[in-house]
Order: C-alpha cells, then sequence, then structure tokens
C-alpha cells in the first residue's frame, strides 16, 4: 500500500482502513472549527453595546450548588472560598461528605459553622458520585442545583451565566460551563491547557451549533430539577454520570448548553498513569452510555432522530481507534514480515497527507486560541506544547478506546460507580 | 478579540505553575515526550522541509517536487479535501441556520415545568413533611441501603458528632 488512498478509494480492507484512520480525524478537526466559529459568531461574540461583566437576569431565583466530596480535605477550602465569593445573590452550598476517610468530615462541618450559607450532608459509607448527587437534590428546596467538583474553583460569574440560560429558556433543561486547567507544572498540565481549548471547547462549541451535545462537563454544570427528576436523576452504574444524564435529559426533548463565559478552573492529572485512568474512564462511560441506550428502544424513534448523529459520531469514533490500531499494527509487523503489496504499509501519513495533517494542527490551534483569548489570558504561552497536541489526543484516544471496550463488554452489569481518587496534579 | 476581563482580584489565582516541583524522572519523561511528538511534527512537515531545502540549492528536492510533479499531487489533495470540507461544514452551518430561523422564535415548553414537592419526596419514598425538615437543616447525617436509596436521615446540632455506631467508611 504505498500511498493514501483518495476519498473515492474504498476497494480494499486496507484502504478503507487506511483511508478511515487518516480522513476521519482530518475532517472532524475541520467540522468542529467550522462549527465552533459559527457558534462564536452567532452566540459568543460580544457586541458592542454589551456591558461588562456578568448578565442582568431578569429575577434570581435560589441555586444550590452540591460539591460532592470523598477525601477532598486538601482542596475543598478552596473550592468553598470561590464560591462564596459568587456575584449570583442568592444560593446556598451543600457539601456532600461521602464517606471520607481523611479529615474532610471536620473541614466541612467548620466551613458550615463559618458561613450559614453553607450546609453539610455526612454520608454513612460511601456510596458514589451519582447517589451524592441524587441524595443532594432531595435535600436542598431548590429548583437549580449547579454541580460542582470538589477540587474546583468556579469563577464567581459563572452562577450568573449559566442561570440566563435557565431563567430564558423554559426547555433548557442544563448548562454546561467552561472548564480551565490550573495545574501547568508538567508537560502533561500544559498539554491538557491545549487540549481543553482546541479539542474540548471546539467541540462543545461545534456540537451546540449542531443542536445537541455529547456531554456536559462533569466538573461544571447547572440543572433544572425538574428535569431532573423526569430523567430519573444520575444513574449509579454508569461510570461516567455527566454523558448519561445528558443523554437522558436531550432524548426527553430538553436542551442542554454550552456556556465559554461560565468558566471553572480544574485540576487535572500530572502524571502518565493518572491521565490514562481518567481516559480510560470516560472511553469506558462513553460506551456504557452508547450501549445503554442503544438497548433502549425509545433510541431509535423518530422523535429521538435528533441524538442520532451524536450516537452515529460516537460509534464512529470507536470504530476509528480500531481502525487505527489495524493499521498501526500492519505498519509495524510490516517491518518484520514480506507483506503483498496490497497489505504492505511503507509509511504512516507521509507526503503531502503528512503536511495537510500537520497544517490542520495549526489551524485549529489557531482557531482554538482565538476563540478562548477572552477566558485564559496569554495562552499561546504553552504553544510549545499545544503545537502537536492534536496529534498525541488521537493517540491516546485511540488507545483509551481500544481498551475500553473490552472492559465494559466484561463488566459486570449494574456495578455501582465508585470514588478512586483521581491525581490531582503538583501542587506546593 | 476582545482583551481579557478582569476578574476578581481579592481571590488567590487559580494557576497552579511550579515546575520547579517535579522529580527528576518526571523531568526526564516529559524531555523524552516532546522530543518524540516534536520528531513526529517534523516528520509530518518533510515535503516542505525538501521544498524549503531546494529554495536554498538542494536539487534532489527540485527533482521530486518539480520535475516528477510532487507539486500535482498536493493541488488534487487540496481540491478534493476542500471540497469535502466545504460540504461537511456546509450541512453543519446551513443545518443550524435552518433550525434557528425554523424554531428559534418559537416558544417552547412555555408550560409550567415545575415538579411540586410532594412528588420530589414520593419519588424518593420519603414524607414530604420530613423532606422539608431536612431541607432546612444545615447538618445532615444520612445512611442508604444497598440499592443506593436513602434508607435514614438524622439532622444534627451545630457541633454534635456523628453517630459512632456508624462511622463514615469507605467501600472500594
Amino acid at each position: 500500500m504505498p500511498s493514501l488512498p483518495t476519498p473515492a478509494d474504498v476497494f480494499s480492507i486496507m484502504d478503507f482502513m487506511i483511508g478511515y484512520s487518516y480522513y476521519y480525524p482530518l475532517f472532524m478537526a475541520y467540522l468542529w472549527m467550522t462549527g465552533a466559529m459559527f457558534f462564536y459568531l452567532r452566540f459568543e461574540r460580544p457586541t458592542r453595546d454589551q456591558p461588562p461583566g456578568p448578565p442582568e437576569l431578569r429575577e434570581y431565583p435560589m441555586v444550590c450548588v452540591l460539591v460532592p466530596c470523598h477525601n477532598e480535605g486538601r482542596t475543598i477550602g478552596d473550592t468553598v472560598d470561590y464560591l462564596l465569593a459568587s456575584v449570583y445573590p442568592n444560593f446556598e452550598i451543600l457539601l456532600v461528605n461521602d464517606g471520607s476517610a481523611d479529615e474532610t468530615r471536620r473541614i466541612l462541618d467548620d466551613l458550615a459553622e463559618r458561613s450559614p450559607k453553607v450546609r453539610v450532608i455526612h454520608f454513612a459509607q460511601n456510596q458514589g458520585k451519582a447517589v451524592a448527587l441524587t441524595t443532594a437534590s432531595l435535600m436542598t428546596s431548590a429548583e437549580y442545583l449547579a454541580c460542582i467538583d470538589a477540587d474546583a474553583l468556579l469563577d464567581p460569574e459563572a452562577l450568573t451565566w449559566m442561570m440566563k440560560h435557565l431563567i430564558e429558556s423554559p426547555r433548557v433543561a442544563a448548562v454546561t460551563g467552561n472548564p480551565r486547567i490550573r495545574n501547568r507544572s508538567t508537560l502533561l498540565g500544559r498539554l491538557q491547557v491545549g487540549e481543553y481549548s482546541s479539542i474540548i471547547g471546539l467541540i462543545k462549541r461545534a456540537q451546540r451549533t449542531y443542536g445537541r451535545v455529547f456531554t456536559v462537563s462533569g466538573v461544571v454544570a447547572c440543572f433544572r430539577k425538574s428535569a431532573l427528576h423526569e430523567a430519573g436523576y444520575w444513574s449509579q452504574d454508569i461510570l461516567t454520570e455527566d454523558i448519561d444524564v445528558s443523554w437522558k435529559l436531550q432524548l426527553l426533548h430538553w436542551d442542554v448548553r454550552f456556556e465559554p463565559n461560565a468558566l471553572c478552573w480544574v485540576l487535572t492529572p500530572e502524571t502518565v498513569r493518572g491521565l490514562w485512568r481518567q481516559r480510560l474512564r470516560w472511553a469506558m462511560g462513553g460506551i456504557q452510555v452508547l450501549s445503554k441506550h442503544l438497548r433502549i428502544e425509545h433510541m431509535f424513534r423518530w422523535k429521538s432522530r435528533r441524538m442520532w448523529p451524536v450516537a452515529i459520531e460516537y460509534v464512529t469514533s470507536v470504530g476509528w481507534a480500531y481502525a487505527m490500531l489495524f493499521v498501526a499494527v500492519f505498519w509495524f509487523l510490516g517491518k518484520f514480515i514480506d507483506f503483498t503489496p496490497e497489505y504492505d504499509i511503507e509509511t504512516l501519513f507521509s507526503g503531502w497527507a503528512g503536511v495537510v495533517l500537520a497544517t490542520t494542527c495549526l489551524l485549529q490551534i489557531g482557531v482554538s486560541l482565538t476563540l478562548d483569548s477572552r477566558y485564559d489570558p496569554n495562552p499561546a504561552r504553552n504553544l510549545f506544547w499545544m503545537i502537536w497536541y492534536p496529534i498525541a489526543y488521537w493517540m491516546l484516544n485511540m488507545a483509551a478506546t481500544v481498551a475500553a471496550l473490552p472492559a465494559v463488554l466484561f463488566r459486570r452489569n449494574k456495578k455501582r460507580a465508585r470514588w478512586i481518587s483521581p491525581d490531582r496534579g503538583i501542587r506546593p | 478579540m476582545d482583551q481579557p476581563r478582569p476578574r476578581h482580584p481579592p481571590l488567590k489565582s487559580p494557576i497552579v505553575e511550579r515546575s520547579d516541583l517535579q522529580t527528576v524522572g518526571q523531568r526526564a519523561v516529559s524531555g523524552v515526550l516532546t522530543l518524540v511528538f516534536w520528531t513526529i511534527w517534523a516528520y509530518l512537515w518533510l515535503p516542505l522541509l525538501s521544498l524549503l531545502a531546494w529554495a536554498v540549492g538542494f536539487q534532489q528536492a527540485y527533482k521530486y517536487v518539480v520535475v516528477r510533479g510532487g507539486y500535482e499531487e498536493l493541488l488534487n489533495l487540496i481540491g478534493a479535501y476542500t471540497l469535502v470540507i466545504v460540504l461537511l461544514g456546509g450541512s453543519l452551518v446551513g443545518w443550524a441556520t435552518y433550525n434557528i430561523l425554523r424554531y428559534g422564535r418559537l416558544p417552547m415548553r412555555t408550560g409550567k415545568t415545575v415538579v411540586p414537592h410532594e412528588d420530589i419526596a414520593r419519588y424518593f419514598r420519603q414524607g414530604p413533611i420530613a423532606v422539608a425538615t431536612w431541607q432546612a437543616a444545615q447538618r445532615l447525617y444520612v445512611k442508604h441501603n444497598e440499592k443506593g436509596e436513602v434508607a435514614g436521615v438524622e439532622i444534627l446540632a451545630a457541633g454534635e458528632a456523628l453517630p459512632d455506631a456508624e462511622k463514615a467508611t469507605t467501600l472500594q
């Protein structure tokens, strides 16, 4: 197989696999860029008469900020400090101590004593994030629930930005915020600064342009409780409860929005092991949600048709991981075995195809830096590490997806998803 | 593009940038990974690097790019890719515009959507009066059954310790 096939060439399995592994990420990158730019021009670009700061809302109903905590003694103080600085005038904070074994219990009680806005629930035993959020929903009278991870710092204006959508449109069930990376001490931290801008931010904007999102960000999202009630709250047996609840809400024809002004500063893994575990969990969760909803009849109803492209895109991405693996394995084995010419892969993405791929990376980074320059001052500082990250992202995605599919197939059904304390990077 | 807005100086900066705290092993892995990916990145640019080499006088690149028609492949690729990208991007933008024009101004789900308090209590198999009391309490202690359902709730006074027999434990 001497050269890359053109889009019209699908004559042999190898041609198809090589074409699939090359063209899918390439064209998806342009689709994301187009969708993200449309979103920016239609919804995000500030108008000349727009005053600085968050929008003025016609009402400020009570919002309950739910913060599930499992062994979060080291981070929860800063998280609550940021929440208490919120400019939204009517909120309470509900901290859920989900069976922590460290000093979380004492710290949460101290925080509750310091501020009447802070309430605390202690669980007798660890139950997992989905049960923590669901139980907390029962323990507040608020109709609006903002869910924040215990190691995330919510920008003081974020609640107002997210509530704007829920107040203005009764069909909105959830609004997801814009996670930004806090820890940038290591290569992996800096890489993820690029990833959250050039991949996740673009995808969220492009999906909103289409009208449906794959998922809210579990680390920062605001929900309408009535919609959650209709959807049956969060599922206990799914590793990524955020993906699952997003699908449930949208299949019930609720709208899920993305608000880039709702910033939330998050800690990410800074070790290869930590990053791998996180990505494997995301990939497994995505496949779990997909297989769960494909088994449910309502996914195939005509009324659910707007979710079909989201499902098809995810199936295609899982297929792409295996196609890429197939090509890479044949390329590697070809170094030791003499294949027939049609199965012999001399190089991966050489020639002009490589230049096109590299140029696309540059374009993607350029578009994302332009769109994100309002939220993350001087993001180009990490350009040295970001510039090739889209390639690294696809490789990581491939490995995690390939490992996740068998892990999901052999996972015991209905097994409760529980906490595993993640790697939060290097901190002083 | 706008200038970044100032955001609440009293809070400490959320950014953690302390590369000095890395171990020697982490620095080594970072260095190797950076080198590997910059090599891959440079490899992708080989044809352009060849072109640059030709520009400064190396005749081999000239032979491949001009004499043997290497540029024709590039032109063909760009033409085919542009067509696909315009079709894909145009479909997305067309779809979004259609939806904005078709549904953008229609009132949807305008009926009262707030679920009554009693319905929520019933969903969780709890009494509405008890739930209302819990919702007003500042400290709660909650037990769950095997299914993750709420099995018991105690309201704790300020400073009151958690029930001794049921100290928080971690199931892993």
